[in-house]
């Protein structure tokens, strides 16, 4: 039997789905309880890889704009407007799951720091784009200006990161990453479900972007026949 | 004669009332004397940084509403603090400083709610000073497990979602193509 891409597509799905079993496994089962804020820490098993990967979505959307701008090839358009929707779901789960974590330990459902403001840019900035590409009339125009538009908003991505570092305040400091403070410290049983997560859901964010990108192939497919017939 | 003693017991009862409205008036100037107008306060909330200077050692704490205050450890700061298993270490920060500080930047990473005792001086500097540093226990952890099933329940319910909305959408389109094609 031949494997066509959309076979292949829902293979990896499945895939997926059993990975996210043993990831919910290791949140709910595998890992101990943190000591100080109890079963609402499994929240940041959540909430961090959706942080990661709502920001590694605007990454992948600049660099297809770049791309699609470069080679001109419509591939690269649809994995970016892909991986722009899947990066809207990313970021509104990021903003609920941090918000319904920060009620019961700050106290409050949101702060205005630089931190949790610069992430609220970032969910606005997928839907500006989304809507842009909704409202605005089809063609080489349109695509071209939301390439721009992806482009514009990566630039929040390293102002993300590095929020918690340059403005501290109740956020969390870095635990992971080139500006990860040397003196943090987790335990390695949360350490390797953190890790782990994080995997499952860049495999959770590619499958949504594969899936995508076939519906959006499909969808470009007939309009190129109803142009052709017209 | 009985005068005289009379004149003694007035003179006495005069001395007898100075002594105790010199005493009146001078106790509560001994007790000001020695504070400096300023009070006392209860700050819950999360440790943000530690910074050490040559001086003194500044504490930043950040409420729940999210309020910064940098408070000053003295050498008398009196510390309890829990680690990861729930062991308290008590100790004053004069005592072992570089332990001290130690102990305070595991309950910064470890998200530790700590309650501190302040003492908020009126004096030129208009300073905060910590008087206890203490980890805050946990309260109502159970209760709290409704938000841990609301964010898990709407996140598979999203992503889920989402992926039967494509899936219907894809196949819709398969059709539509297969209509327009035969057309």
């Amino acid at each position: 039997m031949k494997i066509t891409k959309l076979n292949f597509i829902n293979i990896f799905i499945i895939f997926t789905g059993l990975i996210v079993i043993v990831d919910m496994w290791m949140i709910f089962v595998w890992v101990p309880t943190e000591i100080n804020q109890g079963s609402i820490q499994r929240i940041l098993y959540l909430h961090v890889p959706l942080a990661w990967g709502s920001m590694a979505a605007i990454c992948i959307v600049a660099f297809s704009s770049i791309m699609y701008l470069y080679k001109k090839s419509e591939k690269w358009d649809r994995i970016a407007l892909s991986a722009a929707e899947s990066g809207a779901i990313f970021g509104a789960m990021m903003l609920i799951s941090g918000m319904l974590w920060a009620r019961p330990v700050w106290g409050v459902f949101w702060t205005g720091e630089a931190k949790l403001t610069f992430s609220l840019i970032l969910f606005i900035l997928f839907v500006a784009y989304l809507m842009f590409r909704a409202y605005f009339p089809k063609g080489i125009q349109q695509k071209r200006i939301s390439a721009v538009l992806g482009i514009i908003g990566a630039i929040d991505t390293p102002i993300i990161y590095f929020a918690a570092n340059l403005w501290e305040r109740a956020h969390p400091p870095l635990i992971v990453g080139p500006a990860a403070t040397n003196d943090s410290s987790i335990s390695q049983s949360i350490g390797l479900t953190l890790l782990f997560s994080a995997i499952t859901f860049t495999l959770v964010l590619v499958s949504l972007i594969s899936l995508r990108y076939v519906l959006q192939k499909h969808e470009d497919e007939i309009d190129l026949i109803i142009i052709n017939k017209t | 004669m009985e005068n005289k003693n009379f004149k003694t017991r007035k003179i006495s009862n005069i001395l007898l009332a100075s002594f105790f409205l010199i005493l009146f008036l001078l106790i509560p100037q001994k007790v000001y004397a020695d504070d400096d107008g300023g009070e006392d306060k209860i700050i819950n909330g999360f440790i943000s940084t530690i910074e050490t200077t040559n001086e003194n050692t500044i504490l930043s704490i950040t409420d729940n509403k999210g309020v910064k205050s940098n408070i000053i450890i003295t050498s008398d700061t009196v510390l309890g603090l829990d680690n990861s298993v729930g062991e308290r270490w008590i100790s004053a920060f004069g005592n072992d400083i570089n332990e001290s500080i130690k102990r305070l930047n595991d309950q910064q990473n470890m998200l530790s709610p700590i309650t501190i005792v302040v003492h908020h001086s009126h004096d030129s500097e208009d300073a905060e000073y910590a008087i206890s540093i203490t980890t805050k226990n946990s309260e109502n952890l159970d209760t709290n497990l409704n938000y841990l099933f609301i964010v898990f329940g709407l996140a598979w319910l999203t992503f889920f979602g989402y992926i039967i909305y494509l899936s219907r959408r894809l196949s819709n389109i398969k059709e539509e193509i297969k209509l327009l094609k035969s057309k």
